[in-house]
């Protein structure tokens, strides 16, 4: 890690470029408080993540026995994005963790990271050869650049729990899959002052597959975006984005989601979509869906939608008998459920099960 | 004992009357057949009966029992014994049949102060009642009408009008988009709910499903009017001659 004295703020990063409000991928979104915080806001208050399973290794960024790894993919699996607030996360980062997660006849392997409040932190994770591990990660006000390698034929399967956070939280984590691995995230989130997720996966390898799940329900005048982009670099793939989400009071939420298909990656299956409901005229709800094919052998979709309930639903379930407030809730748990059915997001999101 | 009284009731649709003036009276164990070529208004009086948003009620009443329906919300009607299978039923993504019934019967028994039922007697009675309407069971855990197809949709209504057992069913157009066999399960369906204490209002445009529930009057619609009444005989006399003969 590096010393952050004597810096001129915000620093000048070779080949990127500060983020602007008001500019894609910032439009609705200002990068400011983001930034800033770099220079004043930050604590030294990590995560920590912890693990009994056989199979996995955590070590932090300091210790010589990871120097390797990190050479190896820190700075490099992120690279792509050329994301200056990531880029800023590596010049500051004061915590640093590589979990490695080997093949293990012993079973699934575990990890908990737990909310690193207003920390900056880097994580290195590398699920190795045909090995398994589930990741359960509380995310709160923190800065945190997650990025991971999925080895041939491995497995991550990660719940990310973002209960309501009154900090700025800035999230990204870029995901590089080669043959035969499995990506599945399932994310759930509460409302809160600004919390902006980037999510980016790279499929490199044949025959993965790569499943995004997310449900939020955002009230009072919380702020959340999410940015997903899922790049199809080797065919044979297949991938699905489904996240819904409740607006509710002032409350704002962006989705930005994109499927990128590279010259070549044919026979891809790739979908992405995005539902949204208001619960009030003052909600905003800014939504785009977007696809950049370069190859034609390849099965792709995308849609978004944002209304109110529909009348005619709430008619039905009201015509039998139900209460308009709990038809109401009725249909809004649905909406949610449709994406998620992980026990504990659905109780985060206060849906009972 | 009279279950619905409507007199000369008077609805409109965006400034537009629609319903021009209708009286009505189902007395208990009655089956009134309501028939009517298209846009004659059957579905307007059966929604704005039930309590959909969009009608506006510009004169007349209309009673459940001692109730004024036209006073009381979707929901009260409904818990007051008022049931309308839907022409055209919606679907529910990812709220499952039983969860739906479940809250739909707690929610009436609620209002008319009793304990909800207990979900092994609830659970009990559904089953007989999807396998009596010749569904497959697999369809409970299924979100309500979701990926349904037209003729499943309409007997899930049957089963939910069995399961709530309401005083008076509005049934519009039940019978449409049903092959011969799902009519004959949907007839048996409503001949289960007629009893002595329950009154049933049938909108249909066809005689066929008269053939298998035998309607104890028949009446005719007319833009917005019922202009002649009569028993079974005159769904007969509509199917040989049409609605022409009645338009003056």
């Amino acid at each position: 890690m590096k010393a952050r004295e004597n810096r001129e703020f915000p620093p000048n990063i070779p080949g990127l470029q500060i983020p602007r409000a008001r500019k894609d991928p910032w439009r609705y979104t200002t990068p400011d408080p983001f930034i800033n915080k770099f220079n004043s806001g930050l604590s030294n208050n990590p995560s920590t993540p912890v693990s009994t399973s056989l199979g996995v290794e955590i070590y932090q960024f300091i210790d010589p026995e990871c120097t390797q790894l990190i050479e190896a993919y820190v700075g490099k699996v992120a690279s792509r994005g050329s994301n200056y607030l990531t880029a800023l996360n590596r010049l500051y980062a004061e915590h640093g963790y590589v979990i490695v997660a080997k093949c293990s006849d012993k079973g699934i392997n575990h990890v908990d990271i737990s909310p690193s409040f207003d920390c900056c932190e880097r994580y290195l994770i590398v699920v190795e050869e045909d090995a398994e591990l589930c990741i359960r990660e509380l995310t709160n006000g923190g800065n945190r650049v997650i990025e991971c390698v999925l080895q041939d034929g491995a497995k991550l399967k990660h719940l990310r729990l973002q209960d309501e956070t009154l900090d700025f939280e800035f999230n990204h984590i870029v995901i590089r899959l080669e043959e035969r691995s499995n990506y599945e995230l399932i994310q759930a989130s509460r409302g809160g002052r600004l919390r902006r997720n980037e999510i980016e996966v790279y499929i490199t390898g044949e025959n993965t597959l790569v499943n995004l799940s997310g449900a939020w329900g955002v009230e009072a005048d919380s702020h959340l975006d999410n940015q997903i982009t899922v790049n199809h670099l080797a065919g044979g793939a297949t991938s699905k984005t489904r996240f819904h989400g409740i607006v509710h009071d002032e409350a704002k939420a962006i989705f930005n989601g994109k499927i990128y298909v590279a010259p070549g990656a044919q026979r891809t299956d790739a979908s992405l979509q995005n539902k949204n409901i208001a619960t009030s005229d003052k909600a905003e709800i800014y939504t785009k869906p977007e696809l950049e094919l370069y190859a034609d052998d390849i099965a792709c979709s995308h849609g978004a939608t944002s209304g109110f309930l529909d009348p005619e639903q709430l008619f039905y379930l009201r015509s039998r008998g139900i209460g308009q407030s709990t038809s109401e809730t009725i249909l809004l748990n649905s909406f949610l459920k449709e994406v998620i059915d992980d026990e504990e997001a659905l109780e985060l999101l206060g849906l009972p099960d | 004992m009279t279950l619905l009284d409507i007199v000369d009731l008077h609805i409109s649709v965006e400034e537009r009357e629609i319903i021009k003036g209708i009286n009505l009276q189902v007395e208990a164990s009655e089956i009134h057949a309501i028939m009517g070529p298209n846009g004659s208004g059957k579905s307007t009086l059966t929604n704005a009966l039930a309590g959909q948003e969009g009608y506006q009620i510009n004169h007349g009443s209309a009673n459940l029992e001692d109730k004024d329906l036209l006073k009381l919300s979707v929901e009260e009607r409904a818990r007051a014994g008022l049931f309308l299978a839907f022409q055209y039923p919606v679907e529910l993504p990812g709220v499952s049949n039983v969860e739906f019934l479940k809250t739909a019967v707690d929610s009436s028994r609620r209002a008319n102060g009793l304990d909800d039922i207990s979900t092994v007697d609830f659970m009990k009675e559904l089953r007989q009642l999807v396998k009596k309407l010749d569904l497959d069971p697999e369809i409970l855990k299924r979100g309500v009408n979701e990926g349904f197809s037209g003729g499943e949709r309409k007997r899930n209504e049957i089963v939910q009008l069995l399961c709530l057992k309401p005083r008076v069913a509005l049934l519009d157009e039940t019978d449409s988009g049903l092959d011969i066999d799902a009519l004959q399960t949907v007839a048996r369906g409503i001949k289960e709910f007629r009893s002595p204490q329950t009154g049933i209002v049938l909108v249909t445009h066809y005689q066929r499903l008269l053939e298998f529930v035998q309607p104890d009057f028949v009446h005719v619609m007319l833009d917005g009017r019922l202009v002649r009444s009569g028993d079974a005989s005159l769904a007969l006399e509509l199917e040989a001659k049409g609605y022409a003969w009645l338009q003056n």
